[in-house]
């Protein structure tokens, strides 16, 4: 059976972060409660599934600071943000930010629990494309270098003679480069592979 | 009454021929008022007595051939001293010369008692005594005294005066002889005018029944009684009419005691009664007034004032001071024959007063003109000036009195007045404060609020689970407990707030306390405003003695003030720091610094005044309620500016005097 989802609270009110913690273990998830932003970074955070419900305005490092930082570190966890104030300028900051939800104090049960399973959702999305990422790399590692730069080359969108040209081989060697590519890639076309150089973040821009 | 005053009247019989007489008190202004003459009389008869006897003296030590011998005036008296109409005559001639003239005379004063001692033998020595006595210091003016004196200066002036002018008074107009018999003579003519007494008892008891006449037995006595017979005859047909007259005192006494009320009581003369004691007329009429059941009238002066209600009468001074006039012209060397050959003194209805009440008779009877004896003056009749002058500086002083009363009353009700209305102010300023405050309060009550719901959602869900996690749900019971009290807790401290309080409650407490109170009130604000809070306490309890939410107040006002100075603070610099220090065994200091916009030099002192504000909502109360209470409990607050940025308030409070360590 999958763990459950661990859901990080930070907030300096402990009647706050303590009944939120009662609630969402009562709705079974697992919590870790932090009265700080910093007691949150310096712990590990595992890579389990889970979110950040965070209060805005703390002593020391505030809720969207804390964000920036996590973001920073790369760290996949959506932020539900809780915060006792209405403050529109903040939610929208945070948001943009890439916060999952900016919620008020006090907060509905059904609300949040809404908004901590789309941010679990959304923290699966992320770790899958993280996967599908991580593997499509392992997939290009496996590319000889010719075989790299001939990928490199097919994805700006070249035909097999300017590459035969470029790398000084054969348009034949080109081809069959391509087919080795497209199959340890696991792509189907050629399309693919462009899709699959976009989503690494190799195709140069313009 | 006044009938104990009878005692006065047994004067002291005089000797013959007494050349230093006794000068009565000439200088009082003889009011009818006996109870006043009663006190002053001894101690002025003493030093006048002493005067004259220096007098007295001086002259007769001037030797006789001396150009300017004192003139010499005899006054002969028919009677004895002890005939106070002859006293009171005298005094009243004495009186008038002296205010007169400055012209001193030898006054001389004789009685030859020619009604106790009638016997021709006396009459013989008394001529040959004054004949004696007139030839060797030769009188400049001869007065003689009473009725009596008039036969004798008929049969004896040529032996003993014969060219001396004579005044003859203290006589009634019909004993005045024909001019012939009695040459170079005026009179001063006083009269016992019976029918006018009668008519005045008539007027003042108009339903009187019977009439009685008492007189005395001596022939003197008889010929007033001739006289009154004379007169009110004609008059008395419808009254039964009685005369006591020779009878013995006592006998007339009761006589008179078993009158009917209905009766009008009239006194003629009396000098003696049927056994030859003597007596004088005022004395009869005390008498009379105290056993007559009826009035006692009398025409014989100075009985009005002894127990006579009433009488038509002169007054014997008055009759003096009129033989002095007459002296005075004579010896100013007027003709006996230009002068009047009667003249007369006043004759008045004279009441006393004492009497009308005593009698309940009515006052309105009283014919006009009269003169009213002793009336009981209220104290305005007799003492109006004074008694106004009294009456006025009473009422200044109670004016006074009543306007500092009233004006103390005003001041009271005015600080009364005045500590309700800053009570009301600190009131105000602190609800200010609540409304400031009110976010953060909305917030940190919001806190435990949306925190037992959350506990109540959890136990919710812990109950419907299989089994129930009834451990579990105890403990969050447990936690919406402790939630609950801090809501509480938050509430009591903003009913505190806004409680309306009309007195101070003063209270021993800590300081370091309310520093810590007003910190955990303050935080969420601070929180949302980005503001940090440090405090630094003094070590151990600093205690002081005052109301707590007042100085809880004063705090809160600076440190709000502190959290506006730093709205516009960069991110992490805005810090507030609370301190407490112990300056001194009996003082403490706390201080509020901020790291804002601090206050320009020249404002430091305006800040603290009301209505002062910078800010858009701003009161212009809370910098001036402030130092208002801290001056209350005997404190001192002030700002000053950083040197690195930002304001420090600081204020001083009295420690209380049981501090421990």
């Amino acid at each position: 059976m999958k763990p459950a989802p661990i859901v990080y609270v930070v907030d300096d009110d402990s009647s706050f972060r303590e009944s939120i913690g009662e609630l969402l273990n009562a709705c079974g998830y697992q919590t870790l409660l932090f009265d700080n932003a910093r007691q949150l970074l310096a712990g590990s955070i595992s890579s389990d599934a889970g979110c950040i419900v965070l209060d805005v305005k703390m002593d020391g490092l505030s809720g969207p600071q804390l964000q920036n930082d996590l973001v920073d570190r790369g760290c996949m966890l959506p932020v539900v943000f809780v915060s006792g104030y209405k403050d529109v300028l903040v939610a929208v900051q945070t948001i943009k930010a890439g916060a999952e939800d900016f919620l008020t104090k006090p907060v509905e049960k059904d609300r949040l629990l809404e908004a901590i399973e789309r941010a679990l959702a959304r923290y699966e999305e992320r770790r899958a494309q993280q996967d599908e990422i991580s593997l499509l790399r392992s997939r290009i590692g496996e590319l000889t270098p010719r075989e790299r730069e001939v990928f490199e080359h097919l994805v700006r969108g070249l035909p097999h003679k300017q590459i035969a040209y470029a790398l000084s081989i054969s348009e034949r060697t080109v081809k069959l480069h391509r087919h080795q590519i497209v199959h340890k890639l696991q792509a189907r076309s050629l399309a693919d592979l462009a899709v699959i150089a976009e989503r690494l973040g190799l195709l140069p821009n313009g | 009454m006044a009938w104990n005053r009878v005692p006065e009247f047994a004067e002291p019989r005089w000797t013959k021929g007494a050349d230093v007489e006794k000068l009565p008190a000439s200088t009082v202004d003889r009011q009818r008022d006996v109870a006043r003459l009663d006190k002053r009389r001894p101690t002025l008869q003493l030093v006048t007595a002493l005067f004259a006897v220096l007098i007295l003296l001086c002259v007769s030590f001037q030797p006789a051939e001396a150009s300017t011998r004192h003139r010499r005036i005899y006054l002969l008296e028919a009677l004895s001293p002890a005939v106070l109409a002859s006293g009171r005559t005298i005094d009243g001639f004495k009186r008038r010369l002296h205010e007169r003239t400055s012209e001193e005379f030898d006054l001389f004063v004789d009685y030859m008692e020619l009604m106790r001692l009638p016997s021709q033998a006396h009459l013989d020595s008394t001529v040959r005594y004054l004949s004696q006595k007139y030839a060797e210091a030769p009188p400049d003016l001869l007065i003689t005294l009473g009725r009596a004196a008039i036969p004798f200066m008929v049969r004896n002036r040529d032996i003993i005066a014969p060219d001396v002018p004579t005044i003859v008074a203290n006589v009634p107009s019909t004993a005045a002889p024909d001019p012939d018999q009695l040459r170079n003579v005026v009179y001063v003519v006083s009269r016992y005018d019976f029918l006018k007494t009668f008519r005045l008892a008539q007027q003042l008891q108009p339903k009187a029944q019977n009439v009685v006449i008492v007189g005395g037995a001596s022939d003197y006595d008889r010929q007033w009684l001739d006289d009154a017979r004379r007169e009110l005859q004609p008059h008395l047909a419808r009254y039964r009419t009685r005369y006591f007259s020779d009878l013995p005192y006592d006998a007339i006494l009761r006589e008179v005691s078993q009158l009917s009320k209905d009766t009008i009581v009239i006194l003629s003369a009396f000098l003696a009664d049927s056994t030859g004691q003597a007596r004088t007329t005022p004395e009869v009429a005390a008498d009379l007034a105290r056993v007559s059941p009826a009035p006692v009238y009398s025409p014989v002066a100075g009985t009005v004032g002894m127990g006579a209600l009433g009488g038509y009468a002169d007054d014997w001074e008055a009759h003096g001071a009129t033989v002095a006039d007459v002296a005075l012209e004579i010896l100013s060397g007027k003709e006996l024959t230009t002068i009047p050959r009667l003249n007369a003194s006043l004759h008045l209805n004279r009441i006393d007063a004492r009497q009308l009440r005593h009698w309940h008779l009515n006052p309105s009877a009283i014919p006009s003109g009269s003169e009213v004896s002793f009336r009981e003056f209220d104290l305005w009749e007799r003492y109006h000036r004074q008694t106004i002058v009294i009456i006025t500086i009473v009422l200044m002083q109670s004016a006074v009195i009543s306007w500092l009363i009233l004006e103390r009353r005003r001041r009271q009700i005015a600080e009364t007045e005045q500590r309700q209305r800053l009570m009301q102010v600190i009131h105000l300023n602190r609800t200010a404060l609540a409304g400031a405050l009110s976010a953060s309060v909305v917030h940190e009550l919001n806190q435990p609020l949306g925190a037992i719901r959350n506990f109540a959602e959890a136990a919710s869900l812990h109950l419907k689970s299989n089994p129930p996690k009834l451990q579990k749900v105890e403990q969050i019971l447990e936690s919406i407990l402790r939630d609950d009290q801090r809501a509480a807790d938050i509430i009591e401290h903003i009913r505190e707030l806004l409680k309306r309080r009309t007195e101070v409650d003063l209270h021993e407490f800590d300081l370091n306390e309310l520093v810590q109170e007003v910190v955990s009130i303050i935080s969420p604000e601070a929180l949302k405003a980005g503001v940090e809070i440090s405090t630094i306490r003094a070590n151990g309890s600093v205690l002081v003695r005052g109301d707590r939410i007042q100085l809880q107040q004063v705090v809160m006002n600076l440190a709000m003030n502190g959290i506006d100075a730093m709205r516009n603070c960069a991110p992490g610099c805005a810090t507030m720091s609370i301190e407490t220090v112990q300056i001194d065994d009996s003082a403490i200091e706390v201080s509020v610094s901020d790291s804002g916009v601090g206050i320009p030099p020249h404002m430091l002192r305006k800040v603290f005044e009301t209505f002062y504000t910078t800010k858009r909502h701003g009161t212009g109360l809370g910098l001036s309620i402030a130092r208002t209470i801290i001056d209350a409990y005997g404190g001192k607050l002030w700002a000053e500016n950083r040197p690195g940025g930002g304001t420090v308030f600081r204020f001083t409070l009295p420690m209380s005097s049981t501090v421990r360590a």
